[in-house]
């Protein structure tokens, strides 16, 4: 077997499932908004100078979650710990897009839970972000928000803590197990793949491509993480 | 001192008596002048030898030894220094020289070895003696500009092919030669070797001018030496090299007397007074084309996938294969930026010559991230030369020349990636360090702070736009004050700081951040014909040592705006010289001396400009709002725990401030420049009061109080008014834009000023007086120093 093929974990191919995922309208993804939503925009501004300022806003909507497990794992950059990421989730979800618009000075982190989540889009257009969570995580109970701006990478554990217990106590909650169970179902089995490539090149790119198609540019680039795509 | 030595000689030794027959000469002069100013030499480009002899004799000045009825051997010496004599053979005539009465009269060639004054006296016993004072000083050429006030003329190494080739003698500098006719001629370059075999003359530009070398200022010795028909069409280059000789010999021929600017001569240090010299291949000038139009060549594109992150599109000489190694240029893009955004960069620049990367950059996570992919990226290429693209690359890398930029976060990841490879937590694979010429970041933020994200002395440039909506330089954000980074460098240095420009009109394709008077918008496409000039620029600075590419990167926009920018566009140059390389005497940083009264090279500061205060660069409170409680109101150029430091003041009627230049340092004749950064100070009633450019005297006075003033504006421009921006508080006015001046030396010397650059006691700025328009103003002012001009 082509180890840069999509497998499911003990063998059955995912690739339907995937298909199931990625076909989902953008018409048919939730919308609901919430207070802290509300000038979000402003609030990343104001956080410029006042970082602490900022109040937790939770993600709207939790579109897809696709498991998946890797042959070979990588190190992540996506916190000071820098963990190996073996296995994981990729996300979905949709936002309030006014937090969303590229800068270059710091950006409300998505976390889901204590720890920054891998952004690989920025959904400013589209109001859907494509995100990696390392390592098992359990959605039902999970939160999933922006926290207080920066770059992912410096966050450690204490900080991490501190955004959730922050957001918690701003409201956050975790999504209904429905919503949850929905989720799950649009992503399918589990997913094995070789590497971080394949990851990108499979799987993320392609749901960036279906629920950000705005940033089709930035899916054409994760194709070409997979050398199998060169 | 001078004036002492020219007096004493005079008195003493130059008068020939009546009954003398004795004659000594020197080509193209009088013995009127030889007996009183003297005969001016131009300092040699190096210490004359045997073997050197043919290459420099025509730095030499010739006199002639006579004495009709000579019984008795002439004998010829000098006194008081820098002068030796050579026989036109090319043997040195050690003084005193006896010359016999049957080989009189006798042809010798004279050098100066220093500056300074020198008298020759030829003497025959019983019969008399005759003499000449040589001075030899800095001899600045012919080439330039003239200016509408003192110093009148404007010595320039790059004039573009839009614009005049003037030439100019000062007549006092040269007074020996009042009087004399010369012919103009604009030749090809050549270089020492090439004039000692071959010194014919063939005018370029279409036709010699005849003139007079005429009693008065340099004003009243302007030619008009070429006026139609420049061409800058230098292939890859940047810039076609002139010389201009003026031939007193009016012979079609470059001979010793003639005077050629484009044999230049630099030595090693500016208080090392004789510490040999280098030659430095250098033309009189430097006819440039339009910097923002592509190259010769015909430039290819090609895309490599090569795993997470390794994506990189490559823009390069199409017909690469028949060609050598060439310079590596690798672009970081920022966040939210798309590797396939700089085609614009990239196929200019390759259109030179150039092998030009633009790599996949992990910006998302932050910095630590982006330096990762520029290493990686970089390994990933030099790595793998002989499969990518089928191997097209191999063999035409030159990985001793390499340049990184970066935007905005990529911007500042670059400077990360070197700063891991220079602390030792990245151990580069396949290039190092020393690899990496320059190092250049647009609009790059500050995440990491003063300690992780260095250029140390590496070459560092920066392009930023002042209506960045982004990196917006916002006092209250240190993350988006990009300057700071600039500051932090302790190599060469520049700043090209563009008005109207915002973060993402040096991309194809990000959104429109743009934040500033709607009018003063100049868009996408003229602010990237801004970066493509100031990029090729860069790479000939530092890549080929290209000459007039440091014009562009150090003078006024206002006098040399490459061809293709709109003529409304403001572009503020910033550019220092430092590290060991440079050379640079500084006489205040306003860093490592924090007292007010005392400059960081130990001298003396007076002043009676009002509301003096030095300290860091770094707006104390979060708003450009004026307020006398934040002195720094504006300055972004570091953090509270930065080090990078200056002073600021202001006025309101006539005021000085003066540095006092200490007692060893006196001698700034080996000198190029006077240089310093200002700015005006953003929202101060006294900046508001008055929009527009500030101008301001400068001053040197040399030991006996001789002093020479110049006012900045006379070379156009001036401190530039800050950008009129609105928001971070009430008024209007962005960032603090330091400016870079720098004024010849020699400029101080015009017309017979009488300056003595070998004893400069102060430097002295002078606001709001006569000579000025500005009656009020508010000065941020940096690194006063004397440089080298490289």
């Amino acid at each position: 077997m082509n180890t840069n093929d999509p497998r499911r974990i003990g063998g059955a191919v995912t690739a339907i499932a995937l298909g199931v995922a990625i076909g989902i309208s953008l018409a048919v993804l939730g919308t609901t908004e919430t207070a802290h939503a509300q000038n979000a925009q402003g609030a990343v501004a104001q956080a410029e100078s006042n970082p602490s300022a900022f109040t937790a806003v939770p993600v709207q909507n939790l579109v897809v979650a696709q498991r998946f497990v890797l042959d070979e794992s990588y190190e992540s950059d996506w916190s000071k710990e820098r963990p190996e990421v073996k296995q994981g989730t990729v996300i979905v979800v949709r936002t309030d897009k006014s937090l969303l618009r590229p800068r270059q000075s710091a950006m409300p982190i998505l976390y889901v839970n204590d720890r920054p989540a891998e952004q690989t889009n920025f959904g400013h257009e589209s109001g859907c972000l494509v995100a990696i969570v390392a390592g098992e995580v359990d959605l039902r109970s999970a939160r999933i928000f922006h926290g207080t701006p920066g770059t992912a990478e410096s966050v450690d554990a204490a900080e991490g803590r501190a955004e959730l217990e922050a957001a918690t106590a701003a409201g956050a909650k975790a999504f209904p197990e429905a919503r949850v169970t929905k989720a799950l179902d649009r992503g399918g089995e589990p997913i094995r793949l070789a590497d971080r490539g394949a990851l990108y090149a499979q799987v993320v790119a392609k749901l960036i491509e279906r629920f950000s198609p705005q940033e089709a540019e930035r899916a054409e680039l994760y194709r070409g993480f997979d050398p199998a795509n060169r | 001192m001078v004036s002492a030595l020219i007096a004493v000689a005079f008195a003493g030794v130059l008068a020939s008596p009546a009954w003398s027959q004795v004659d000594v000469t020197a080509a193209f002069s009088d013995d009127a002048t030889e007996a009183t100013t003297g005969v001016f030499v131009t300092p040699p480009v190096a210490p004359v030898t045997t073997a050197n002899f043919a290459r420099l004799r025509t730095s030499m000045r010739p006199i002639t030894v006579d004495s009709p009825a000579a019984a008795m051997p002439v004998v010829v010496d000098s006194s008081g220094g820098p002068i030796e004599v050579w026989r036109t053979d090319g043997t040195r005539a050690t003084l005193p020289l006896s010359i016999d009465p049957g080989a009189l009269p006798a042809q010798l060639l004279v050098n100066a070895r220093f500056h300074g004054t020198s008298t020759l006296t030829a003497t025959e016993s019983g019969a008399g003696s005759d003499s000449i004072l040589f001075r030899s000083g800095p001899f600045p050429g012919l080439a330039g500009r003239e200016l509408a006030a003192f110093p009148f003329f404007e010595q320039v190494a790059a004039i573009q092919e839009n614009d005049i080739v003037q030439t100019a003698i000062d007549p006092v500098r040269h007074a020996d030669r009042i009087g004399q006719t010369y012919d103009v001629y604009i030749v090809k370059h050549r270089s020492a070797d090439q004039w000692a075999v071959d010194n014919i003359l063939f005018d370029e530009s279409g036709g010699i001018e005849t003139a007079v070398v005429t009693a008065g200022g340099v004003q009243d010795n302007v030619v008009d030496a070429w006026t139609t028909g420049l061409s800058g069409a230098a292939g890859t280059g940047l810039g076609v090299a002139y010389d201009v000789v003026y031939d007193f010999g009016m012979d079609g021929t470059l001979d010793p007397g003639d005077l050629v600017d484009g044999v230049k001569y630099a030595d090693a240090g500016v208080a090392a007074f004789d510490s040999g010299g280098v030659d430095i291949d250098e033309a009189g000038f430097y006819i440039v084309h339009d910097l923002t139009q592509p190259g010769p060549f015909a430039t290819q594109t090609e895309t490599e996938f090569g795993g997470s992150f390794l994506s990189q599109r490559y823009v390069f000489p199409a017909n690469i294969a028949n060609m050598g190694k060439l310079p590596f240029i690798q672009i970081s893009h920022g966040n939210g930026h798309v590797f396939t955004w700089y085609a614009y960069l990239q196929e200019h620049l390759a259109s030179y010559g150039y092998i030009v990367s633009s790599h996949a950059n992990d910006t998302m996570p932050g910095i630590n991230a982006a330096s990762t992919t520029t290493l990686t990226n970089m390994e990933y290429f030099l790595g793998n030369l002989d499969t990518i693209e089928g191997g097209i690359f191999e063999g035409h890398v030159d990985t001793s020349r390499i340049m990184w930029i970066g935007h905005s976060r990529g911007g500042e990841g670059i400077l990360r990636a070197y700063d891991r490879i220079v602390e030792g937590s990245y151990t580069p694979v396949n290039f190092d360090a020393e690899n990496l010429v320059v190092l250049s970041s647009i609009a790059p933020t500050d995440f990491l702070g003063p300690f992780q994200s260095l250029p140390y002395g590496k070459n560092y440039h920066m392009i930023y736009g002042s209506a960045d909506g982004d990196v917006s330089g916002t006092p209250s954000n240190n993350i988006a004050q990009a300057l700071h980074l600039l500051d932090r460098g302790t190599g060469f240095r520049n700043l090209t700081y563009v008005h109207g420009a915002d973060h993402n009109d040096f991309n194809c394709c990000g959104f429109n951040d743009f934040q500033g008077p709607p009018a003063t918008q100049i868009g996408r496409d003229e602010a990237q014909r801004v970066a493509k000039a100031a990029y090729l620029a860069l790479a000939k600075r530092y890549f080929e040592d290209n000459v007039p590419a440091k014009d562009y990167l150090w003078r006024q926009y206002e006098t040399l705006k490459p061809i293709g920018v709109a003529p409304t566009t403001t572009v503020v140059n910033m550019y220092k010289e430092d590290g060991p390389e440079a050379d640079t005497f500084v006489i205040d940083d306003f860093q490592s001396q924090p007292a007010t009264n005392i400059s960081s090279s130990g001298g003396a500061v007076s002043f009676d400009v009002t509301n003096l205060v030095e300290g860091i660069l770094d707006d104390g409170d979060g708003s450009f709002s004026w307020t006398t409680n934040d002195p720094m109101n504006g300055m972004t150029y570091g953090r509270s725990n930065d080090s990078t430091a200056g002073v600021v003041f202001d006025y309101s009627s006539a005021a000085f401030l003066e540095f006092e230049i200490v007692a060893p340092r006196r001698d700034l004749s080996r000198g190029q420049f006077l240089s310093f950064r200002a700015c005006q100070g953003t929202r101060h009633p006294n900046t508001t009061a008055r929009l527009g450019d500030l101008t301001f005297d400068v001053t040197l006075r040399d030991g006996i109080g001789t002093t020479s003033t110049i006012s900045i504006g006379v070379y156009g421009g001036g401190l530039e008014e800050p950008y009129q921006r609105t928001g971070a508080g009430i008024g209007a006015g962005w960032q603090n834009e330091f400016e870079t001046i720098r004024i010849r030396l020699t400029d101080f010397e015009a017309n017979g000023s009488g300056i003595d650059l070998t004893d400069i006691e102060a430097v002295r700025f002078e606001f709001g007086g006569p000579s000025s328009d500005d009656a009020v103003g508010r000065i941020g002012l940096d690194d006063v120093e004397i440089n080298r001009g490289r």
